[in-house]
């Protein structure tokens, strides 16, 4: 119902990426559009006058009776304002015929308009507002009036060097067509003292309306005089693109009325280069198209005479000149066929010179995938014995659904290979998927070798975790994907009948919130012994030397006769023997402590026989 | 070259039997009877296991620690060396070597287990 006279203008803005020597790329998108078109209607519809007049200049009603509301709305709008009567006279005039109303306006603001210009006025703004109103109601404008004004504007500019007021002297000039001659240098001062944003943008103190104001009537009324620089230009541009979140009916009619404003400085404008699609290449079709137009998308002119690109990749050079050439049937279309550098798949970079424009692209190469091997099969966790494999050929599934139990694992090995070349690949994402119908699911990652094979094995008993202990049928998926291949893909290769012990589940589940089983003490298990045999023929032989001792000690002719049977020597062999045997049962049952307590009294006791029998053989030998 | 092996070692004994007192006889017999023990001890731990492993210590360093006991009284009580060892009977060493059995044992019998 409502007609976008709009959208050619916001369409010619979209092309992405206004860029040149030094450059920043900005576009609008669709929602954008939608947005600034909602903004319209929702202000043709409000009872801001200041709304209603912005919108009916960029959207037209087509039902009658609408017309006639806002028609009548204005008027009650008008009458309610809040503006300056100059501002309010203004906008009323001005909406009433962009809607082609036919109502009657009240005769009072009509005679405040037609009075206006020959009286004083003291802002630029009041005589901009006047000159405009008086115009859109068709007053002549005497040229002694317009030497008046032109005249006024000039002593406020002298009095007054704010930049608004700068913006107004600029669009009564343009409005009134004439020259006013400190206006391009003091233009020229405010762009060269405009605040600069990241080195990308040049704006006005006070935003987008001061910003707006300034450069569109500027660049309108000194005309080729302007004396912006294609620096300066792009930048104000990229400000305007950057502001186009704006809100209000107002902002939105001013920077598409300043991109439009800039869009048409022929010599200065800064063109727009941009790559036309997503810069994704498929292997069948590598063709890299670009856009080359003006601000407004329209084709250049006089058009580029040499559009060619630089690709690289990374910090190699594929290829030095790559000559791109005009479409026939759209002038701001240029399209170089890539298909002769046979690239492989990846990420490159496009340096585009157009005459003395220069932009950087990038773009990806992509590949289709091909599964070129996949093996599945279940064997035993610890290897015991060889796992019967099967090969699978894409898209194919398993006819049997293979069994697996805890002490098992699966195993899966697949190779992915491109398309076009047959090598092997490997993919950002490779995923293998274990899902049942009740909608719990597994995903493990699957990763490839050094060789670029995807080895996959899940060990059941460990991951049984994972599976939450859950038996049954499981499918079996593989997930390949990646941002460099057309073709990504799941495909499902079978299915898997888990198996979980009744046992194991339950200890699970009684794990969270129970008490946990008591820990106990274990003690080291001993080592098997040796059988009862070979200890004892040990101990037998151990005891053997003892035997022989005595049976060399007997054939050296020891005799227990020529001891002497003194005190001292039967108490030290007493002594001595009960010592040893104290020992023995020191080893058999008692404590240290116990042995000690014991020990000394036979000690001291044996210690006093043994010295006096040593002493008195000693004695005896000298 | 067997028949010379067998000449001295006959030599050896026999100048062995003549000129050792009998007490020092009985202190080698003594050693021999400690070095065949710690032998077999070793030899079961070599073939059938360390386990226990403490028991086979205790034993094992019992028989050498009597050994070296066992040495030193042979030292001491041999005529030969009444020079090195001025004012130590052999009594006296008899006496120092039951006295470091009795702690050796003590010891032993501790770690034995």
């Amino acid at each position: 119902m409502k007609s976008l006279g709009f959208l050619a203008v916001i369409l010619a803005i979209q092309v992405s990426s206004i860029v040149s020597l030094k450059a920043a790329s900005s576009h609008l998108k669709a929602e954008d559009l939608a947005r600034f078109q909602k903004v319209f209607v929702e202000g043709l519809n409000s009872n801001d006058l200041q709304a209603i007049y912005y919108s009916s200049l960029n959207i037209q009603t087509t039902s009658e009776a609408e017309k006639t509301k806002i028609c009548n709305n204005i008027v009650v709008s008008h009458a309610e304002s809040k503006f300056n009567d100059f501002e309010k006279n203004f906008y009323l005039v001005g909406a009433y015929k962009n809607l082609q109303c036919t109502n009657l306006l009240p005769q009072q603001a009509l005679d405040k308009i037609a009075g206006s210009l020959s009286k004083d006025t003291s802002t630029a703004q009041e005589i901009f507002f006047n000159v405009v109103a008086s115009k859109r109601m068709n007053v002549a404008i005497p040229s002694a009036v317009s030497d008046r004004l032109s005249k006024a504007v000039q002593s406020i500019v002298s009095k007054d060097d704010s930049l608004g007021t700068l913006g107004y002297a600029l669009c009564v000039a343009n409005e009134l067509g004439v020259t006013i001659p400190t206006l391009a240098g003091k233009f020229s001062e405010a762009a060269t003292m405009a605040d600069e944003v990241d080195g990308k943008m040049l704006q006005f103190e006070g935003g987008l309306g001061i910003t707006a104001l300034v450069i569109n009537c500027g660049v309108k009324a000194l005309k080729t005089n302007h004396k912006l620089s294609e620096v300066q230009v792009l930048k104000f541009a990229t400000y305007f693109l950057s502001r186009r979140s704006v809100q209000s009916p107002k902002g939105v009619h001013i920077l598409i009325e300043s991109l439009k404003t800039l869009s048409e400085l022929k010599s200065v404008s800064p063109i727009s280069l941009e790559l036309i699609g997503n810069g994704q290449l498929a292997p069948e079709s590598l063709t890299v198209t670009v856009r080359a137009s003006d601000l407004l998308g329209k084709p250049l002119s006089p058009s580029l005479t040499s559009v060619f690109g630089k690709i690289t990749q990374g910090a190699k050079t594929v290829a030095e000149k790559v000559v791109f050439n005009v479409k026939s049937s759209d002038k701001t279309t240029y399209s170089a066929d890539l298909a002769s550098l046979k690239l492989a798949r990846g990420a490159y970079s496009l340096e585009l010179t157009a005459d003395s424009y220069k932009q950087e692209i990038s773009f990806k190469v992509l590949s289709k995938v091909k599964v070129q091997s996949l093996e599945i099969g279940v064997g035993d966790s610890d290897a015991s014995s060889a796992i019967k494999r099967q090969t699978l050929v894409y898209p194919n599934k398993l006819g049997d659904v293979l069994k697996a139990d805890h002490s098992q694992k699966v195993v899966i090995k697949f190779v992915l290979a491109d398309e076009q070349t047959g090598k092997p690949i490997t993919v950002h994402q490779a995923f293998v998927r274990f899902y049942n119908e009740n909608g719990n699911e597994v995903v493990f990652i699957a990763e490839a070798d050094s060789s670029k094979t995807y080895k996959f094995d899940v060990d059941v008993g460990q991951k049984a975790g994972d599976f939450n202990y859950n038996s049954g049928v499981y499918g079996i998926e593989i997930i390949v994907g990646d941002s460099q291949i057309t073709n990504s893909f799941q495909w499902t290769i079978g299915s898997l009948d888990l198996k979980y012990g009744a046992d194991s589940k339950t200890e699970h589940a009684s794990k969270t919130r129970s008490k946990l089983p008591e820990i106990i003490h274990q003690f080291r298990q001993p080592d098997k012994r040796p059988p009862r045999l070979v200890s004892d023929v040990f101990t037998a032989l151990c005891f053997a030397p003892l035997v022989l001792l005595f049976a060399f000690w007997g054939k050296l002719g020891i005799s227990l006769s020529k001891s002497q049977f003194t005190l001292s020597a039967i108490g030290f062999h007493i002594g001595f023997g009960s010592i040893l045997a104290l020992f023995a049962l020191f080893w058999l049952q008692l404590n240290m402590f116990q042995t000690i307590r014991l020990l000394i009294p036979i000690a001291v006791f044996t210690f006093l026989s043994g010295n006096r029998l040593l002493r008195r053989i000693a004695g005896q030998k000298s | 070259m067997v028949v010379d092996i067998k000449q001295v070692v006959t030599k050896f004994y026999d100048d062995y039997n003549a000129s050792t007192s009998k007490k020092l006889k009985v202190v080698d017999t003594y050693l021999g009877f400690i070095l065949l023990t710690g032998i077999i001890q070793f030899v079961y731990c070599c073939i059938v296991g360390t386990f226990p492993f403490n028991s086979f210590l205790s034993g094992f360093i019992s028989t050498v620690s009597c050994f070296v006991l066992g040495v030193c009284l042979r030292l001491q009580s041999n005529p030969e060396n009444k020079s090195i060892f001025q004012g130590i009977s052999p009594e006296r060493g008899f006496a120092d070597f039951i006295f470091a059995h009795v702690i050796l044992h003590l010891v032993v019998f501790n770690f034995i287990g």
